[in-house]
Parts: structure tokens; sequence; C-alpha cells
């Protein structure tokens, strides 16, 4: 059986790379992937540890997650679907109408 | 078998959010604002039923429905309900209207939860309920670029921080093996918790930081200027009251319940961002010429004075009652002060501080209640902002955290500055165009309510600080008589429990 | 009636202001006598204040206590000692000439005499709470307003607009009640019953690490409404952009809310902080009395030699404060309220002089004396006060503060004797200056004296200062008794014995009658005998 530890390590790492993503990429759809990459990351560690201490709560927490994930991303979608037709571009360093 | 009445106010907004946004279909010309004034009402009915009902836990613990989770609800309902009825002047020029009160309430259900959260995933589910209905709400002005812009920042930003918190769960989760928070206080004790303390000190920063977004602390405020400025008016006077108060909800429920053992380290945290949001808050709110950006970076400051009494120590009743009563008398004055910018965006189309230039002519009504406003924000006596200031520094300093209390005097003298330039701007200067403006009756009637709370609980406090009291007491009860509960369980377990408060 | 007539003069003003606000703006003279009435209204309280105030048994009185806030232990809790009662009628007095001084004033007289009348309100409040809360309430209260009244109804003058004069002043005051807070809280926070009752912090003991530190942001934030060196620099720009009716006020009343502050919070509650302070105070005071009074003479528009006349006379009151003995706090009282009418007097001239010259260059005015004499007569007095001539109220004060600093710091006070000196002359040249010498009519065509309501105005000031000048006793009587019997239970004491060693000394006695009840009348005799 693969340790618990294993599973949180991958967790740790796939979070990192999520918010390290969420940092580099001028693309928003990228970005909401990481995005994505880091509640998995989390669903995953979840999951690893309700099997840990033998509890149905991980699980729980996870199909939560999973659902908010899926509204998060839709509401997401249009938005920037939204910002695409009103200025033709979706880099995110071209948002820059409002500044100090 | 769990008493399900006390739930009646949440299962109520919930309706009420779906029955306005199918009578949102009803054309514009036949409804004549029609959705606001239910929607406000309906608010004001879950208030009536919020405050009636017993207390109660439903669903295991999950939901705590008690004094604390009441004082919010005033917060957010009487937030919601000012809003909604400002928003019956706009209503008409919408073909959304049903859909942005929905929002609007949907949101506000999401907030309640965090403020009735008994555990880590009711309060995940409030943020995220919120949170992404507020996403929508930012960008309601589709075809206003800076809008969809506050929408892109708000939905990136705000989405980072809820992953953020989920992942700081799961490591708590990881840690104590639980969730709920008076079960994690007992669980806390224990030594296989102690020796991972390092693990759960980073798993409830990662929470701490992702509701510090929430509130838009410093170093987490970057949104806040941006999105306040870019997202309708009325949508940012919800955003930056009910909203932040929500994060605030949370955090104190968190941090009330849940004694974590040696807080020195989340303390610390606290500590750091409370005096960086005053002194960056208030210091580049100095340099603002947009009236709502300018606003923005107050809102930073504003949640730095909170953070102060927040900082002394989570555990104190006074830390909660002020900072519950600083969130709804802040939740009048800064609602007041972004329909301001409302109206008089309706009547000059800007939103630079100039635009309010000489308003003491155009409508002297509506300038003594921006003045009154201002006055509150920056803590000037009688008024409310005064009192819940001394409140919270009061705490705070109770709490020890005296330099935390000098950095607020000190940098509310220099908040007193931009509040000035706009009472400058409203009082002294003439207008260049001495025209009257028309301002819409729904809106001066919500500012008008705004200000007459904002005098009330200046001069006569007594009555919310009590509320504020019960509340605290309400967090820190369950959070004591679980912990007696737990105690024994913890001392079967383990013989030496160091950690475990009496 | 006894216990509401405090409360009565704090809420009558405001409630004033609040009913002008509903007048509409073209009833000009409803507006005018609302304002007359919520002013003078507070005189007859202020009057029976001060005769109903019980000599024989001292201590606070008046006094109406009830909870306001338990939870934080904050209670509405108004008393008046003798020092406050004079103060009240000197605030009571100013603002009903502060009216009328207002009574032609053309623009938004409404919102004007709304703000006026809520600043006394503060006013009166903070003479009169008991409550730290309700103490720093009241004091904002006071404060603040200054920001509009200065910014909409100055002038600008010298370089400087108005808006600079009124956010300078209100920003650095407002610095000081961020210091203020900051003691109060430490106070509150101090003991374990966690009250805002000054009675309740008057019974605890503070240790006196912390009574260093705490007297030190008193002083601080008190000080720099009372103009100390170098906080003062709002003072001279403020004065001089305020409209008379804020000026009079301001110089008249407002900054010695800063003193009686200093005072109150300072040196009864603190006393040991107070006595650590001492000799920085009383040096910091002897600079304002020289300073204030040497830039006044550099000056050459009229309200900015007033203003630093007022920086010189407020370190009197605070070289008073910092002797620390009985001597040097009565005469501190009495030179507030002998500064006070005597600069609400000052401004009052100064206003009308500026209405009908349109100037205030000193050098431009000559034998103005000939067209305005009611003027020049009360404005001469006023002068003749401010330098501490015999037969005005300002040789008793003036005479007492420096009495007192010499008991405790000769040198200090021979230092700020040459203040006088200086005051003498810089008044006395002014005055020759714009009363005397050669009137020119090609640059004035017309000057008309006082009106009625104005030559009633400052005749009764001037009158005050002479009257107060030829019999001083009943003030010194309540001050003195104010100051003995509110004192902290472990300061009588001391003050018992340090007025044993002060008695001895001949002039001690003379000066202070009310102290020896016995031998009282023999006392009076000298006292009149001296003023003469």
């Amino acid at each position: 059986m693969v340790p618990t530890s294993y599973y949180m390590i991958l967790s740790g790492i796939l979070f990192t790379i999520g918010v390290l993503g969420v940092l580099v990429k001028r693309n928003p759809i990228v970005i909401f992937m990481c995005i994505e990459l880091m509640l998995n990351a989390a669903n995953i560690a979840f999951v690893a540890l309700g099997r840990h201490f033998a509890q149905v709560n991980g699980q729980m927490y996870v199909i939560f997650a999973l659902a908010v994930a899926a509204a998060e991303v839709s509401v997401g979608l249009g938005i920037i679907v939204s910002i695409f037709r009103t200025r033709e571009s979706i880099n995110v360093d071209e948002m820059n109408l409002m500044k100090f | 078998m769990t008493d399900y009445r006390p739930l009646a106010p949440y299962a109520l907004l919930t309706i009420l959010a779906l029955a306005v946004a199918l009578l949102g279909t009803v054309p514009a010309a036949r409804r004549s604002g029609a959705l606001g004034w239910i929607t406000a009402i309906g608010a004001g009915l879950a208030l009536f039923i919020s405050s009636q009902s017993p207390e109660a836990t439903p669903w295991l613990g999950m939901l705590r429905l008690d004094a604390f989770s009441k004082a919010c609800n005033v917060i957010f309902l009487a937030a919601l309900a000012i809003i909604s009825i400002a928003s019956t002047a706009e209503e008409h020029r919408t073909a959304f209207a049903g859909e942005f009160y929905a929002l609007l309430t949907l949101s506000t259900v999401g907030l309640m939860l965090m403020g009735a959260s008994g555990g880590l995933l009711t309060m995940y589910l409030g943020l995220e309920l919120s949170t992404i209905a507020l996403f929508a709400l930012a960008g309601f002005s589709k075809r206003e670029k800076r809008s969809a812009e506050a929408a892109l920042k708000l939905l990136i930003l705000g989405s980072v921080a809820s992953a953020v918190v989920l992942y700081g769960a799961s490591i708590v989760y990881g840690v104590l093996g639980t969730t709920q928070f008076f079960e994690m206080s007992a669980a806390m004790s224990h030594p296989h918790a102690a020796g991972a303390s390092a693990a759960l000190y980073f798993g409830i920063t990662f929470i701490v930081a992702g509701l510090a977004f929430k509130v838009a602390a410093v170093p987490f405020h970057l949104w806040a200027p941006d999105v306040y400025e870019g997202a309708p008016s009325l949508v940012t006077a919800f955003l930056s009251t009910a909203s932040k108060a929500g994060g605030f909800a949370a955090l104190l429920r968190f941090l009330g319940s849940v004694q974590v053992p040696e807080d020195r380290t989340i303390s610390t945290l606290l500590i750091v961002l409370s005096a960086i949001s005053m002194i960056v808050g208030n210091l580049s709110a100095l340099s603002q010429k947009n009236f709502k950006r300018m606003l923005g970076y107050s809102g930073v400051a504003q949640s730095g004075y909170i953070l102060t009494a927040l900082a002394a120590g989570s555990a104190t009743s006074k830390t909660i009652s002020s900072a519950l009563m600083y969130l709804l008398l802040y939740a009048f004055t800064n609602v007041a002060a972004f329909l301001v910018a409302q109206a008089i965006h309706d009547a000059t189309g800007s939103d630079q501080i100039s635009a309010l230039r000489g308003l003491h002519r155009r409508r002297p009504t509506l300038a003594f209640c921006a003045v009154v406003v201002m006055f509150s924000l920056g803590g000037i006596p009688p008024l409310a902002g005064f009192v819940g200031k001394l409140y919270l520094f009061t705490a705070a300093w109770d709490g020890g955290q005296r330099c935390l209390v000098l950095i607020g005097a000190l940098t509310s003298v220099a908040a007193l500055y931009y509040y000035l330039m706009v009472v400058r701007q409203i009082y002294l200067l003439d207008p260049e165009d001495d025209r009257k403006i028309t301002v819409a009756p729904a809106i001066v009637m919500a500012i008008s309510l705004c200000t007459a709370a904002i005098l009330a609980i200046g001069i006569y406090p007594r009555p919310f600080v009590t509320m504020g009291e019960a509340a605290a007491s309400a967090v820190q009860v369950t959070s004591v008589a679980h912990q007696r509960e737990a105690a024994p369980v913890v001392a079967a377990s383990d013989v030496s429990s160091p950690h475990l408060r009496p | 009636m006894n216990e509401w007539l405090l409360t009565i003069t704090i809420l009558a003003p405001m409630l004033a202001a609040v009913i002008l606000l509903l007048i509409p703006e073209k009833q000009g003279l409803a507006i005018r006598l609302v304002a007359l009435a919520g002013a003078a209204i507070t005189l007859p309280p202020a009057i029976l204040l001060c005769l109903n105030y019980d000599r024989a048994k001292g201590g606070y009185q008046f006094v109406q206590d009830f909870a306001w806030v338990p939870t934080l232990g904050i209670r509405y809790h108004v008393a008046a000692d003798g020092i406050s009662v004079v103060l009240i009628l000197l605030t009571a007095v100013l603002i009903t000439g502060g009216v009328f001084a207002s009574w032609t004033r053309p623009d938004r007289t409404k919102e004007f005499l709304s703000l006026l009348l809520l600043l006394v309100g503060g006013v009166f409040g903070v003479f009169a709470a008991r409550d730290l809360f309700f103490l720093f309430l009241f004091y904002e209260i006071a404060v603040l307003p200054m920001y509009l009244l200065i910014g909409v109804w100055g002038t600008s003058s010298q370089g400087r607009t108005k808006e600079y004069s009124a956010m300078k002043l209100t920003l650095m005051l407002m610095a000081g009640s961020a210091f203020i807070l900051v003691a109060i809280l430490g106070m509150y926070s101090y003991s374990t019953v966690h009250t805002f009752d000054m009675d309740a912090l008057a019974r605890t003991k503070f240790d006196a690490g912390f009574q260093h530190w705490a007297f030190f942001a008193v002083y601080v934030g008190f000080g720099i409404l009372a103009g100390i060196f170098p906080l003062h620099t709002w003072s001279p720009d403020g004065h001089a952009s305020a409209p008379t009716a804020v000026s009079m006020l301001h110089a008249g009343v407002l900054m010695k809310l800063g003193a009686y502050g200093v005072l109150r919070l300072g040196i009864q509650m603190l006393p040991q902080g107070a006595q650590d302070w001492s000799f920085v105070m009383a040096c910091i005071a002897t600079i304002n009395v020289l300073y204030g009074a040497i830039s006044a003479m550099g000056q050459t528009d009229l309200k900015y030699i007033i203003a630093y006349s007022s920086v010189s006379h407020m370190g009197m009151v605070m070289l008073g404060l910092a002797s620390l003995n009985p001597v040097g706090i009565n005469g501190a009282v009495m030179q507030m309220v002998s500064h006070g009418v005597m600069t609400g007097l000052f401004f009052a001239c100064v206003g009308l002089i500026y209405e009908r010259a349109h100037t205030r260059i000193v050098a431009k005015m000559g034998g103005f004396a000939t067209k305005m004499p009611i003027v020049a007569v009360c404005m001469t007095v006023g002068g003749l006060a401010s330098f501490g001539l015999p037969a005005t109220s300002g040789f008793i004060a003036e005479f007492l503060c420096f009495y007192g600093m010499w008991l405790r710091y000769p040198a200090l006070a021979l230092i700020a004797i040459l203040g006088i000196v200086v005051t003498a002359v810089y008044v006395l040249r002014m005055m020759q200056k714009i009363f005397f010498g050669q009137f020119n009519p090609e640059d004035y065509h017309e000057l008309p004296d006082a009106r009625t309501t104005e030559r009633v105005a400052i005749s009764v000031l001037a009158c005050c200062l002479i009257g107060i000048g030829l019999y001083p006793k009943p003030f010194v009587d309540l001050i003195d008794i104010g100051w003995r019997t509110t004192q902290r239970p472990d300061v009588i004491e001391q003050a018992r014995r340090q007025h044993v060693a002060d008695a001895t000394h001949p002039l001690a006695a003379l000066l202070t009658p009310s102290v020896h009840a016995a031998n009282s009348e023999t006392n009076n005799d000298r006292n009149r005998g001296l003023t003469r």
C-alpha cells in the first residue's frame, strides 16, 4: 500500500505547480487551469487523508469541492467570453485600465 | 430529530433569490422597481425570523445557528436590504434586474453560511457561494470595459484565494483528523498534532491568508482598489461591506472557537497583516483622485483597524464584539459612501473626487449625508465610526497590542486628510456648474437610512455592544463547552495535555 | 434642577444647531434669533452655576451620572468644580458675543452659526465631562468644526490659503488627539476596573513609569491645542484665516481646552508624571511667552499680531500650570479667563476694523480713534490687560502665574517676565499706530463706529476685563476651592504639606485668600488694595 505521505507530497507538488502557473501565465484560460490544479491538489489530499483516517469525510469534501469548482469555471468562462467580446483580447497584461 | 426551524431565514432567502430571478422576466416597464422592494422586504423578513428563531446546531454541528450567526445576519441583511432599495433606481436600465437581485441574495446566503459555519467545510462552501455570485455581479455592466476587467481580476484572485483556503483545510484535516471547529480545539492538544505543529500552522496560515483576501488585508488587497473602481457602485457597496464582513465573520468564528495553542505564530501573522494594512491602505489612499478607488484603499485600512482587535487575541470576548460592531457600522457607512458615488456618477458621469465639487450648493441633503459618512469613516465623534474605532482599539490595547493602537491612531490622522479632501470638495469649493442635480429618491432614501443609523450607533451604541457581547459569548461558550466534552477523550489517550486550556 | 444645569448648557447650543439646519436659508432674521437664543440661553445656567456652587462643600457639584454603555465602562457623567464653572461662564459670554459679532455675516449664515453652536456645545461638554469617553467625544466635537468654519468662511492672507490653514490646523490637532486617545486607553486599561469614569480612575493608583509616559502623551496631545512651542504653528495661520467669531471662540475658549486638558487629565490624574515633566513644561512655556511676544513684534498683519500674542499668553497659562503649586494653577486658570475675554475682545475689534478699513496691515492705518472711539477704547482696554496693567484682569492672572513659577523655578520666572516687557512694547506700538497719529482721509472715506449690537458685545467684554481686574475675589475663590477640593486623595495630603511651606510666605497668604477661612476678611481688603 502506498503510504499517505506520498499522496501528500504529490498534492504539494501539484499545488506548487498551480501557484507558479497562476503567477507566470498570461492567458486567463491557462490561469484558470492552474487554479483547477490547485483545487485538485487539495482534493487528492482529502481523498488520501480520508482513507488514512478511515473516514468518509474526506471523500465528502471532494464531492463538494468538485461541484464548487464546476460552478466557478462556468461563471469564469462566461466572464472571459464577455471580456473577449468587448476588447478582442484576453491577455491579462492588457487589463490595465485601472492603475494607481 | 433535528429542529429545522432555525434554518428558515436561509431557506427563505434561497426561495427569494429564485423567485426574484423568475419575476425578472416581467418587462421592466411593468414592474417599476418592484423587484428591489421585494428583495428588501424579503431581507427584512429574514432578519426578523433570524432574530426570533431558537438556537440550534443542525446537521451534525456543521451549522451553528447562535447569537454570533444572528449578529452576522444583521450585518449582511441590513446591507442587502439597503442596497436593494437603492438599486430600484437603476432597475429600469438593465434587462437583467432579476438576476442582479438573485445573485445579490444568493451571495448573502453564502455570507450567512460563513457566519454560521461550524466547520471548515461549511465555511468553504459559504465562501464560494458568496464569491462566485460576486464574480458575476462585478462584471454586471457588460458593456463597460472596466466592469469586465474588475470581474476578471476578482475571478482570478478570488479563485486562487478559495483554492488556498481549501488546501489549508486539507492540511489541517490531515493533522487533526477533523474539520469541525470544536473538535479541532481538542484534537490540537493531542500529541500527534503537537508533533506536526509546523504543518498545522502552515495550514492555518493558508486559511487565514485566503480569508485575508476576502477582507482585503495587505498584502492580499491588490484586487480591491481595481475591483472597487471597476465594478458598478451598487455591487461595490455590497462587496466592500457585506463580503468583507463575511470574511471577518469566518475569521472570528474560526479563530474564536479554535483555541490555537501557543497562538503566538498566528497572532504574529495577524499583527503584521494589521499593521501593514493600516499603513499601506491609508498612505495609498492619500494620492487617489478617483472617489471609488480612494474608498477601496480606505477599506483596506479599515480592515487593518479591525485586525488590530483580532491580533490582540481572538479568544477575548471584546475582540469579537468590537469587530462585529465595527463591521455593522462600517456596513452602513461604506454602503452610504458608495451610494453617494453612484448618485454622483448618475448625475455627472464621473467617479472622480472632483465631481463632488460644490455639492453643498447642488444638492444640500446629499452633501450633508456625504460629510457625515466621511467623518464617520474618519472616526470623528459623535458618529458611529468613532465609537467603533475606540472599541476596537480598547480591545487591542487590552490584548497588549499597544504598538498597533499607536499605529492605528497615527494613521487615522493621515486618513483624516483624504477624508477631509472629500469634505473640501463638497463644502469648501464652489461648483463650476451651479445647477441642482437630480438624485433618484430611492438612493436618497437609502443614504438617509444609513446616515440615521450612523448617528444612532454613534450616539447610543449600547444595544449594539450588547449584541456583540452576546455573539462573543456564543462563540466562546460553544468552544469551551465542547472542549470540556472532548477533554476526557483526550485525557484518556494522552495523559499530558499541556495545551488544553481550562 | 441643579443637576440639570450642566446638561442644559451642553445641549442648548447643540439643539439650536440642529434647529438652525431646519430653517430655510432665506429666513435671515429667524436664523440669527435662533442662534442668539441658543447662545444666550447658556448664560443663565452658567451664572447660576457660579452662584450656586457651594463653596463650603467644594469638590464636584451639579452631578448627573448614569450608565451609558455599561459593558464598556462608559457613563454619562457630568459635574463641575470651581474651575469648570468659571470656564463655562467664560464660554457662555464669548459665544454670545460671537453670535453678535457675526450678526451681519452675509453668506451661508445658517450653516456658519450652526457649526459655531455645535462647537460651543462641545466646549461646554469638555468643561463638564467627568467621563473620559465623553470628554474625548466633546473635545473632538469642539475641534473638528474648525475645519469647515475656517475652510469655508475664512480669508486667505499672506500667501496662505484658507484651505491650507484649515487643513494644517485640523491635522495637527487631530494628531494631538491621537496622543490623547492613547493616553485615555492606557488609563482605561490600567486597572482591572476598566472604566472611563474619571472619579473611579482618580482612585486608581497609577505607577510612576506609567504616569511618566501617559503624562507625556496628555501633555503633547492637549498641548498642541494650547499652542506649546514648537507645535504652535497651526495657531497663527489658523487664527489669521478664521472669520471674526471663530477667532474669538478659538483663541478665547478652544485653546483653553488644551490647557484645561493638561490640568484635568495630566496634573490632576497623573500627579507623579506632572512632577517628572514639570521642568520641561516650564522651559517650553517660557519659550512660548518670549517667542510669541517677539514674533508678534515682527508682524505687520493685525490678526497675526493677535495670534502670536495668544501663543505668548497661552505660554503664561502653561507656565502657571507647570509650577504645579496652588498659586500658579490659580494664576493659570485666571489667565485662561482673562486671556479668553481679552482675545475675544481683540478679535472682535480687529474684525470691526477690517470690515470698515478693508485692511489688516497696521502700517496702513492711523488716527482711527477719532472715527471709531468705542472700538478704540475697548481695544485699548484689551491691550492694557494683555501686558497686565493693574486694575485689569491681566494683572492678577499674570502676577499669579509668574509668582507660582517663581516659587518653583525662579530663574525661568525671571526670564519669562521679560515677555511682559516685549508685550507692552508691541501692544502700545500697535495701539499708537492704529488709533492715534495722522488719519489719512484719502485712503478711508468713511469709517463708522461699531453698530449697536457690536457695541454691546465689545463693551461688555471690556467691562469684564476691568471688573475682574478690580474685584477678582469671586473668581479666585471659585478656582482655588475647585483646585483644592478635587485633588486625588494622595495629592491632597502632599499639597497640605506644600501649602504650609507656602503659607510662611506673606504674599502666598495674601494672594490665595480663601485658604484661610478664618482671616479671609482681612485678606480681601489687602487683595483689593493690591489690585488698585
